[in-house]
């Protein structure tokens, strides 16, 4: 009896890990997964190669809370011509022609419940690099987050740079 | 530790592939050494201690055998330990070449502890092997040689961890690192069950199986004792035990460390070889239940190999979640390869003092760079250049200053941004462009 019993719980327990662990990888790869654009915009090449400033595109940084999504204007300033053969950019012509706005997907943020009320224009006022939060642009295909935005990581920038940490600077 | 980084150059992507490979074979080498030395010392010497409060003549003989069989020669601490460590210095201050984390340093502090373990073991080896009069000065030696250990691993598990995170590169500024995450200590818990699960069966494969098993007369006290068969039977059941509930603990640890890994640093490739490892595992697990079973040490060596496939199968998925974690760092440094290798060409090229060698580098750049925005003979996000250039050709400096500092001319077209262009390139590349406007399109 214990030569058949011992095998069978070795197996289930393995078994029960691999399991765990294909679940878990499934739920990442279908639901945590760095999100997928609608158009596969490379910031590589625009902060890179060309060269382009960061407020040449994201112009509200300095100016208010949000740094903004791009206005299609933006894109069209140079896409009206140029590399209008690439798909990519066929994909941004088509939505400027059906006048519809590009659902790009959100990636830095904060949980609702975390009433957290942060701001860009201060950062960017206090001489914060954007490289700082949202990773070096230059280099960058894919954007996806490089710091986890949790308390802790603002708190200890604060904390590095003098900056308030009471809890009323940020939440509201 | 700067004077490491100074040694090196910035590395190119192949390089930095090349790097992570050596990374995956020695870490492997090193951290399975490492784990067979840091389980070895530890039960030798819980069995040195229980000779002299027990009588049974096995548990000094094993204390003996420990530290003859996985001590082993000087060279063996040196080619699989010290070395090791040195190698993995200058591998990881490569990958890391240029970033914040002061990898080199712990690094450095990794080969300094190392070294020591080696020598304290070492010194452990003589005076067991010797039978040295003093039990204290044993002890004391096989305790150093632990704490030189864990200080090595703790350094090693938190300088590995700590990459995985690069955001807190610039806030741990400490001469080891400390810091707290779920994470380390998960690595921590991984990489003691795997040195344990990995010396259990090395006793049985460098007692019982490698080069025909230990000589019957090993090193004990009365110097001829055979290794009969109550001590075989008693050494295969320890090790055999050790191994096989290490070897259960680890599929758990390995699927914490999935929970806790740093989101940076996720895959979907890493959890199926992860799988892997686990089916490995399995089949560790059952040989080991047979082995203990029917106390027969013939599984012994497919064990002891399949224990090390599985460790390089964990090595590579360590590997891949630090390649992920490291893309953003990959890049800058392949961008800064790029600029070194240009800067070489520059100087090369106005060695040889030629004026064409200055039209070839323009017209590399004009491609990679103005081609986006600009044509000779049409306009497009910017002007034609046979258009504008007229006005510049009697003043090659005018245009190399626009380049290197545009500003807007005409409200039909956006501004230039400023390229970033160094004056020589820039002056290339105006060269390039007024040379074919000249020749081809006036």
């Amino acid at each position: 009896m214990r030569n058949k019993i011992i095998p069978a719980a070795l197996f289930g327990y393995f078994a029960l890990m691999i399991v765990a662990l294909l679940a878990m990888g499934f739920y990442w790869n279908n639901f945590q997964k760095p999100p997928e654009q609608p158009i596969k915009f490379p910031h590589d090449i625009h902060a890179g190669k060309l060269n382009l400033p960061c407020q040449n595109c994201h112009q509200y940084t300095d100016k208010s809370m949000r740094a903004g999504i791009p206005a299609m204007q933006v894109c069209m300033n140079c896409h009206k011509n140029a590399a209008i053969d690439r798909p990519e950019v066929q994909k941004l012509l088509k939505y400027w022609e059906n006048k519809e706005p590009i659902p790009w997907v959100k990636i830095h943020g904060f949980r609702k419940n975390a009433n957290v009320r942060f701001s860009h224009k201060r950062h960017i006022k206090a001489g914060v690099e954007c490289t700082t939060c949202h990773g070096n642009m230059k280099v960058t295909k894919e954007v996806r987050r490089v710091v986890n935005l949790k308390m802790g990581f603002c708190v200890s920038c604060h904390r590095a740079n003098a900056a308030p940490t009471d809890c009323w600077t940020c939440h509201k | 530790m700067n004077f490491i980084s100074n040694l090196i150059t910035t590395p190119t992507k192949e390089h930095l592939l090349l790097n992570h490979y050596i990374i995956i074979i020695i870490s492997l080498v090193f951290l399975t050494y490492i784990g067979i030395l840091f389980g070895s010392v530890f039960l030798s010497l819980i069995y040195f201690n229980r000779s002299r409060s027990e009588e049974n003549p096995f548990f000094l003989k094993l204390a003996k055998d420990l530290a003859s069989t996985f001590i082993g020669k000087k060279s063996t601490g040196l080619i699989l330990g010290i070395i090791p460590s040195f190698v993995l210095l200058v591998s990881f201050s490569q990958i890391l070449y240029d970033s914040s984390i002061l990898i080199s340093q712990y690094f450095l502090y990794i080969f300094l502890f190392t070294t020591a373990s080696v020598l304290f073991a070492h010194l452990y080896q003589n005076s067991m092997l010797n039978d040295e009069k003093n039990e204290q000065v044993r002890n004391l030696w096989g305790a150093l040689t632990l704490v030189g250990l864990v200080l090595m691993i703790f350094t090693f598990i938190s300088t590995t961890g700590l990459i995985l995170f690069p955001s807190r590169w610039t806030l741990v500024r400490m001469q080891i690192p400390v810091f707290f995450d779920f994470n380390i200590v998960v690595r921590f818990m991984i990489f003691f069950a795997a040195a344990f699960a990995v010396t259990g069966s090395a006793i049985i494969f460098f007692f019982f199986n490698w080069g025909g098993g230990l000589p019957a007369q090993s090193y004990t006290q009365a110097g001829k004792q055979n290794l009969d068969k109550d001590y075989r039977e008693y050494v295969a059941k320890l090790g055999g035990g050790l191994s096989l509930g290490f070897t259960l603990l680890l599929p758990l640890l390995i699927v914490w460390n999935f929970k806790t890994i740093p989101p940076l640093a996720e895959t979907y490739a890493a959890y199926w070889v992860a799988v892997a490892a686990l089916v490995l595992l399995l089949v560790i697990a059952n040989l080991l239940y047979l082995l203990l079973k029917n106390s027969n040490v013939k599984y012994g060596s497919s064990i002891f190999v399949l224990l090390i496939i599985t460790l390089l199968v964990m090595t590579v998925n360590d590997n891949i979640a630090r390649e992920q974690a490291l893309t953003q760092q990959s890049l800058i440094l392949a961008a800064k390869a790029d600029e070194v290798e240009m800067e070489i060409k520059m100087e090369q090229e106005q060695a040889k003092g030629t004026g064409e060698a200055d039209i070839a580098i323009g017209e590399q750049i004009f491609n990679s760079k103005c081609i986006a925005c600009h044509r000779f003979d049409q306009k497009l996000v910017g002007p034609a250049y046979k258009d504008v250039l007229p006005q510049f050709e009697n003043d090659m400096d005018a245009l190399v200053n626009f380049v290197l500092n545009p500003k807007k001319v005409n409200p039909d077209f956006p501004a230039m941004p400023n390229q970033g262009l160094k004056p020589q390139e820039a002056r290339a590349v105006a060269k390039y462009i007024m040379h074919e406007y000249q020749t081809k399109y006036k």
